[in-house]
């Protein structure tokens, strides 16, 4: 079975969610259920897919994503969190990411056939931090130690997902590693929430409700097969849908928008 | 929102940093006196007792707002590359980029909780105030419904969409509204409003005059900012649909205006015609780039399929004469020391695909020579060809008859 690896790069606010409400949030990202990181379940990955694809031809869409009674070529896995924009004092902000994330990385990687993913999990402590620079970094209110630098090969296999060069470039000095505790806080409870508000004619507040979103320069990445071993599913999904992707909530205001990058 | 850990009291700054996470959460400035008036009472009031009595000191409030009015808030770096990113999207998808400047003062995002009374709008990653794709959507349909002329009801529910999910013709809007990201850092401002008639605005008495003003303190961006603004048909149908909302925005930007307290002249903008022309070149600068990007990718690719199944050495000269273009250019071949470098290696390691190769090149710009370099021209017997000329072609001759297929 073939399989590619696709880099999701957030160009734009992104709501992918569940349209209830759990706590002080109105309206919240989706989280998987056992580590609360925000994902994007591969159904609404693969409706984002197949609207895109079927623009541009209705009827291979049929046989790519299947229909009512049989099943299509195309497998989408859900999207998962790699790199998470965290604010920082040092700088605008900071990538954030974990051992926890890198090894499924590692194993998604093997998952599509790259055998050689080419990196080592590093580890890091508690209440400290693999940054570039040294002494105390903070994201959001809380502060770490940085006592090292992050691995190349982490920074390389990363930077292989992102589509665009410079912002490759940029990944070095911002990339961070937290201990998986630490992560967690930040997926939790690091995301930007955003009011908004629908007013009447005199611009009068009708409704106000808060919203929870995945910031602009977030990196997923899902993986991508084709079933049955047909060839040529794969790059004919990747030549149809292109650069460009919209996912989740709030098309219409500007969010959801990923550049690919489509890894061999 | 909560006060800050001890660790952090008086030593830090947002120097390079996110001024957004700075102001909304590293406001240490709470409650001056926990004993007096309660962990509780947090807010940016604080007190100092004259003559035994109460007063609130000048105002910790404004010297709050004023840490982030200093300098300029933003990395140039990213703004440009975010700009960029920006247009990539919206022109792949068939939309317009837009450039706006602020011609008053803006503020928007006062309805959030902040110590300060009045919160502010700030962009995630950027760090600097933004303005919300819904907040422009909101002002253009408002445009379109209450200003503008020859509006048919059907064309603004298509472009903006059902007003609720109880229409039973629900559906999205034809137009997206992206984000608008400021292109350079932004200068920010404490600014003043002062409600004369406090008990009147909360409707409790009717006005008087003996009611006391109450100025509040908030930050406002300051005319002069410059936003990179992007629309986009949701579907390539509604390209025309994209036109009209274009022509929209230019007028509800410049009449009504956008974010807070527009009806005082906040938040007026006009097309900023400076940004443009500094847009148009850094994209051809960029287009240029990746010209040059594809063609040596190119390249690659066809010194990877020429090189297939051949020696190391016929790989490297093969890449070498791509890369110089040899073919193209003579000068670039007969360059002092390319060719007489090239002749040691080929003598060092007779591989026979490389000889072949480097053979084609000799012939190419150096044929005549090769078939008799001593050749004479005029009665003097002057020598046909230059020193080096006959020196590289007898060399080669040599060579050739060596290791090549002779």
């Amino acid at each position: 079975m073939r399989a590619k690896i696709v880099g999701m790069l957030a160009e734009t606010f992104v709501h992918p969610g569940t349209g209830q409400t759990t706590g002080a949030i109105d309206l919240p990202v989706a989280r998987e259920a056992a580590t609360d990181y925000p994902f994007i379940a591969g159904s609404s990955l693969k409706g984002a897919l197949l609207d895109d694809y079927r623009q541009q031809d209705d009827e291979g869409a049929k046989r790519i994503f299947g229909e009512q009674d049989n099943a299509g070529d195309l497998l989408v896995s859900d999207a998962r969190l790699l790199l998470l924009p965290v604010r920082s004092l040092t700088s605008a902000f900071k990538w954030v990411t974990c051992p926890h994330l890198l090894e499924r990385l590692e194993r998604d990687l093997k998952r599509s056939g790259k055998a050689d993913a080419g990196f080592n999990i590093p580890a890091v402590e508690r209440k400290r931090a693999l940054a570039g620079g040294s002494g105390r970094l903070f994201l959001e209110e809380r502060s770490f130690e940085v006592t090292g630098d992050v691995p190349e090969d982490v920074v390389e296999a990363v930077g292989s997902l992102i589509p665009h060069k410079n912002v490759r470039e940029r990944l070095g000095e911002r990339l961070t590693i937290l201990h998986d505790d630490d992560f967690a806080w930040f997926a939790r409870y690091g995301l930007p929430v955003q009011a908004r508000n629908v007013l009447d004619t005199n611009k009068k507040s009708e409704n106000l409700w808060y919203e929870e979103t995945l910031p602009p320069d977030t990196l997923m990445y899902s993986v991508l097969a084709q079933r049955n071993g047909k060839n040529g599913t794969l790059d004919d999904v990747k030549e149809k849908i292109g650069d460009y992707l919209q996912v989740g909530g709030n098309e219409t205001v500007g969010q959801g928008w990923f550049s690919l990058g489509w890894r061999d | 929102m909560r006060p800050l850990y001890r660790e952090a009291q008086g030593k830090l700054s947002w120097e390079g940093g996110n001024a957004g996470l700075w102001y909304d959460k590293f406001c240490n400035e709470w409650c001056k006196d926990p004993q007096k008036h309660g962990l509780e009472a947090w807010s940016l009031e604080a007190f100092t007792i004259v003559r035994g009595k109460d007063r609130k000191t000048i105002n910790p409030k404004q010297d709050w707002i004023k840490t982030v009015t200093e300098k300029p808030c933003g990395d140039r770096e990213l703004l440009r590359a975010a700009e960029m990113r920006l247009a990539r999207l919206v022109e792949g998808k068939g939309g317009e980029v837009l450039h706006y400047r602020l011609e008053s003062d803006f503020v928007t995002g006062l309805g959030r909780q902040h110590p300060v009374e009045n919160g502010f709008t700030w962009h995630h990653t950027l760090g600097t105030p933004y303005l919300p794709g819904s907040s422009i959507k909101g002002a253009v349909r408002a445009w379109a419904m209450q200003w503008a002329e020859g509006v048919e009801r059907a064309q603004i529910k298509r472009i903006f969409g059902s007003e609720g999910k109880n229409d039973r013709a629900f559906h999205a809007g034809s137009v997206v509204f992206l984000d608008a990201l400021p292109t350079a850092p932004v200068s920010l401002k404490a600014d003043i409003m002062t409600p004369h008639y406090v008990p009147y605005y909360q409707g409790d008495e009717p006005p008087a005059d003996w009611h006391s003003p109450n100025p509040i303190p908030f930050l406002v961006v300051k005319a002069g900012a410059s936003f990179v603004f992007g629309i986009l048909p949701r579907k390539p149908e509604y390209a025309e649909d994209c036109r009209t909302v274009k022509g929209w925005l230019a007028e509800a930007l410049e009449w009504i205006g956008a974010g807070a307290k527009t009806a005082v002249g906040y938040g007026r903008f006009a097309e900023d015609v400076e940004a443009r022309e500094r847009f148009e070149r850094a994209r051809e600068k960029e287009q240029a780039e990746k010209q040059k990007r594809e063609e040596e990718e190119r390249q690659r690719r066809e010194v990877e399929e020429q090189t297939r199944d051949k020696s190391g050495l016929y790989a490297e000269l093969f890449r070498a004469s791509v890369e110089g273009r040899w073919r193209e250019q003579r000068e670039a071949f007969s360059q002092q020391g390319v060719i007489e470098g090239w002749m040691d290696r080929l003598e060092s390691e007779p591989e026979r695909d490389a000889i072949e190769l480097f053979n084609e090149f000799m012939q190419q710009h150096y044929g005549d020579v090769l078939k008799n370099p001593d050749a004479t021209k005029g009665k003097k017997g002057k020598p046909k060809h230059k020193p080096r000329q006959r020196e590289l072609a007898k060399r080669w001759l040599r060579i050739r008859k060596e290791h090549g297929d002779g």
